[in-house]
């Protein structure tokens, strides 16, 4: 390969591979991350929607860093702690095992129940429990990785 | 200048490949299922994985039921006579072996095969009579009578109901609501 070649095989290709590079590792990261989605569509008409879809990986960045917050000298993770009281802690625990259990499940769906004209579906999917609330004033969609779920329990 | 892009070729495979590269986590395929369907005025589907409940079941703390035992003497019963009769029941020969019919309720117990069955009638003598029918595996039953005169094992009984699947455990008919309880390998209902 000639001199120039080089040059040109350098500005044409490398350079485009060494800014892509790290777009690639944090897209593909977000990617397998999955996103948190929260969606709430409102029937009647009067009240507002709401649609919220937020990285896994940031939020899981966040709640690594929930610890080391204080807010009036107590830690956030302290404070949830106090207000949840020894029951709660119960449930914590109950929780953790649950999700720490189910991540291995294969994808399936774990309840639906339809009173009426109202429906609720939990499944899980594709990594993430999805939750489907279907009433005749308002549609709740809700996707959640299970790895986050996970971080958040042991994070609090 | 192309041969040298072409070459570069495998290289950007190289980096490429290890970000598309997704875990598959382990799920062990004899896993067992415990599903709960009621049909009636509501719609209810419950699908749960049994290593799932097996491991959450230590952790459920109530009134007379902890570590996955359920302890009769709480429950204002004779422990040591329930345990010896289920005891009993177990080494038993086929036939049946509680009938009772009181006031229109009936209740039977019987042992056939591998199977202890368990009917119960409300006002069985009127229309809107409620059904309660069970079909215990000796061996679930036999794992529940295995810890101490006064309790129940309900964890041993879980892995002893692993290896059944397919037929229903508990029914419940009453009042046009069905109860179906059972286990199986897959992870869906198929009704």
């Amino acid at each position: 390969m000639k001199r120039q070649d080089r040059v040109l095989f350098g500005l044409l290709f490398g350079l485009p591979l060494l800014l892509l590079t790290p777009l690639a590792l944090v897209g593909s990261n977000v990617f397998q991350s999955g996103v948190i989605q929260c969606q709430v569509v409102d029937k009647t008409g009067d009240g507002c929607n709401v649609g919220v879809v937020i990285p896994a990986s940031l939020a899981t960045v966040a709640l690594h860093a929930m610890p080391h917050i204080e807010i009036d000298g107590m830690s956030i993770t302290d404070e949830i702690h106090g207000e949840m009281g020894e029951h709660g802690a119960y449930a914590l625990e109950l929780a953790r095992t649950f999700t720490d259990e189910l991540q291995s499940a294969p994808d399936c769906v774990l309840v639906e129940v339809i009173s009426g004209r109202d429906v609720v579906h939990i499944e899980k999917r594709d990594g993430a429990i999805v939750v489907n609330v279907d009433t005749p004033s308002e549609r709740v969609h809700v996707v959640m990785p299970m790895h986050v779920v996970q971080t958040a329990l042991a994070v609090i | 200048m192309i041969r040298s892009i072409l070459r570069a070729g495998p290289l950007a495979a190289l980096l490429t490949i290890p970000l598309l590269s997704l875990v598959t986590p382990a799920f062990a395929d004899e896993d067992r299922w415990l599903h709960v369907a009621v049909d009636g005025e509501d719609r209810v589907r419950l699908n749960l994985p049994l290593s799932v409940v097996s491991a959450a079941m230590p952790l459920i703390e109530a009134e007379g039921f902890s570590d996955g035992h359920i302890r009769i003497n709480e429950m204002d019963m004779d422990p040591e006579a329930i345990v010896a009769l289920l005891r009993s029941i177990a080494d038993a020969d086929d036939g049946e072996y509680v009938t009772v019919e009181s006031e229109g309720d009936d209740v039977k117990i019987s042992k056939k095969g591998e199977y202890i069955f368990v009917h119960v009638e409300e006002n069985a003598r009127y229309a809107d009579s409620e059904t309660v029918q069970m079909k215990f595996p000796i061996p679930v039953l036999t794992a529940l009578v295995s810890g101490d005169d006064d309790e129940l094992n309900l964890m041993a009984a879980l892995d002893a109901l692993a290896d059944y699947e397919g037929e229903d455990l508990v029914t419940v008919n009453d009042d046009g609501t069905s109860v179906r309880i059972w286990v199986d390998q897959k992870s869906t209902q198929n009704n």
